[in-house]
């Protein structure tokens, strides 16, 4: 009879050719052998995703519903493992990320925990945007009022506490994360646990057009979770007023760094930052309304408009 | 640098590593610099996860199929990981089963040009980071 793993390291893959190899040679590659099977649940990818998993030891599984959450639905009840950890497929994990992720529950009150997430070699003004913006900073996501969560690229839970909160909710199509830990939390009062050496890099996202698509299915992700608990986030004038004033705020230093560096007050970095700051809001506000109005999922606009999005360095 | 042949050397702790396709990725948590190697960096700098030595590297390269040729590469590739702090000294010797690069190639070691980026404030924003 064989062992059951203690871990099972769930992925879903959609069109991840250019990423799943070297996510899945990391993964193979960890520095100490744990007890673990891993998971790859392709989402209907038209790519060879599903021939590079098949080519490392891994069980492959299929999901044909659309969406990250239907893919971990699928891992959580195929899993063995007591606990379950996530990855995607845009991510690397480094040599002693299990070992350090799985450290957590040596507590056992641990039910949710966390790794922390860094840039992968950042090259492109988008990839350095969102690694100066603090955005993978889990330290600072865990503790966010009124939603804490744990990024679901690097995160583990026990499979009993995912299963008796029924899963990831299939309808978010993002934001599922942000869902997932805060219903966890809601019937396991307590925190997310935090290994900052159970570290995976990134792949963000590397074009202007991937990053204000992504800013935008963030902001729907968000506009879901106001309607689905209005109990804890209650979109009123508060929250409009706050809107518009990030949306000023942001778009007015984009302008008055574009200026400054031009007369040599502010370095070219700063003002990259700013600039995309402030495409980022103007996307991730647009998709929180489309949602928001619409109550459901809208793509987004195909060309930039908007005075942001033509502002240069 | 090189001189000392048998001093032992182990990778620092803040140095964190991903295994790729072709070679691995390095990143100096304190430095915030990334440096990446080849196939055959990767099996020398797995070497130093354990602790090992100049001497030992190059006695180790030589089983790999290195031509004497080449055993310069091998040093200054360890030279740059001492340079650059990746590796400090250690008490000994560790031992370490490695699987041989598939095929010799001269190992390289190249660091990028930027290091990790900071996460930035400003004046106008005080709120960062946010999600929106």
């Amino acid at each position: 009879m064989t062992a059951l793993p203690r871990v099972s390291i769930v992925v879903p893959v959609r069109n991840a050719e250019a990423t799943l190899g070297d996510m899945l040679q990391g993964l193979v590659h960890q520095a100490t052998p744990e007890s673990a099977e891993i998971l790859i649940v392709d989402n209907g990818s038209s790519d060879r995703s599903r021939e590079i998993a098949e080519s490392f030891p891994v069980k492959v599984l299929i999901e044909t519903k659309l969406g990250p959450a239907a893919a971990r639905n699928l891992g959580l009840r195929a899993a063995r493992g007591e606990i379950i950890a996530h990855l995607d497929a845009d991510t690397l994990p480094t040599r002693n990320w299990l070992r350090e992720l799985l450290g957590a529950f040596d507590d056992p009150d641990t039910v949710i925990a966390a790794g922390r997430s860094i840039s992968y070699a950042p090259e492109t003004a988008p990839e350095r945007y969102v690694e100066a913006s603090g955005r993978l900073d889990v330290e600072t996501s865990r503790r966010r009022h009124p939603f804490p969560f744990a990024p679901s690229k690097n995160l583990a839970v026990r499979r009993t506490a995912a299963i008796r909160i029924g899963g990831w909710c299939e309808d978010m199509l993002t934001g599922e994360d942000v869902d997932f830990c805060f219903r966890i939390l809601r019937e396991f009062p307590g925190e997310i646990a935090y290994r900052e050496r159970a570290i995976v890099f990134h792949r963000n996202r590397q074009t202007d057009a991937a990053l204000r698509v992504q800013a935008w299915t963030y902001g729907e992700g968000a506009a879901q979770l106001y309607r689905r608990y209005p109990e804890v986030a209650d979109w009123n004038l508060h929250g409009r007023v706050n809107a518009l004033r990030i949306l000023a705020t942001r778009g007015l230093s984009a302008a008055y760094h574009r200026a400054a560096f031009r007369v040599g007050l502010c370095s070219e970095s700063q003002c990259e930052f700013a600039r995309y700051h402030a495409l980022w809001s103007w996307w991730w506000w647009r998709g929180f309304f489309s949602w928001y109005r619409s109550g459901e999922r809208v793509s987004p606009p195909a060309h930039p408009r908007g005075r942001t999005a033509g502002v240069q360095c | 640098m090189s001189s000392d042949l048998d001093t032992a050397f182990a990778l620092r702790p803040d140095v964190v590593i991903t295994v790729l396709e072709e070679g691995a990725l390095l990143l100096d948590l304190e430095s915030k610099y990334f440096y990446s190697v080849n196939s055959t960096g990767w099996s020398i700098v797995q070497r130093f996860e354990a602790g090992s030595s100049l001497r030992a590297v190059t006695e180790q390269s030589r089983d790999w199929g290195a031509p004497d040729g080449d055993l310069e590469s091998v040093r200054l590739f360890v030279d740059v990981l001492r340079k650059d702090r990746l590796v400090e000294a250690s008490g000994a010797i560790g031992e370490s089963q490695i699987a041989p690069p598939s095929s010799w190639i001269r190992p390289v070691i190249e660091k990028h040009k930027d290091p990790l980026q900071r996460v930035m404030t400003s004046a106008f924003d005080p709120s960062v980071p946010l999600a929106e």
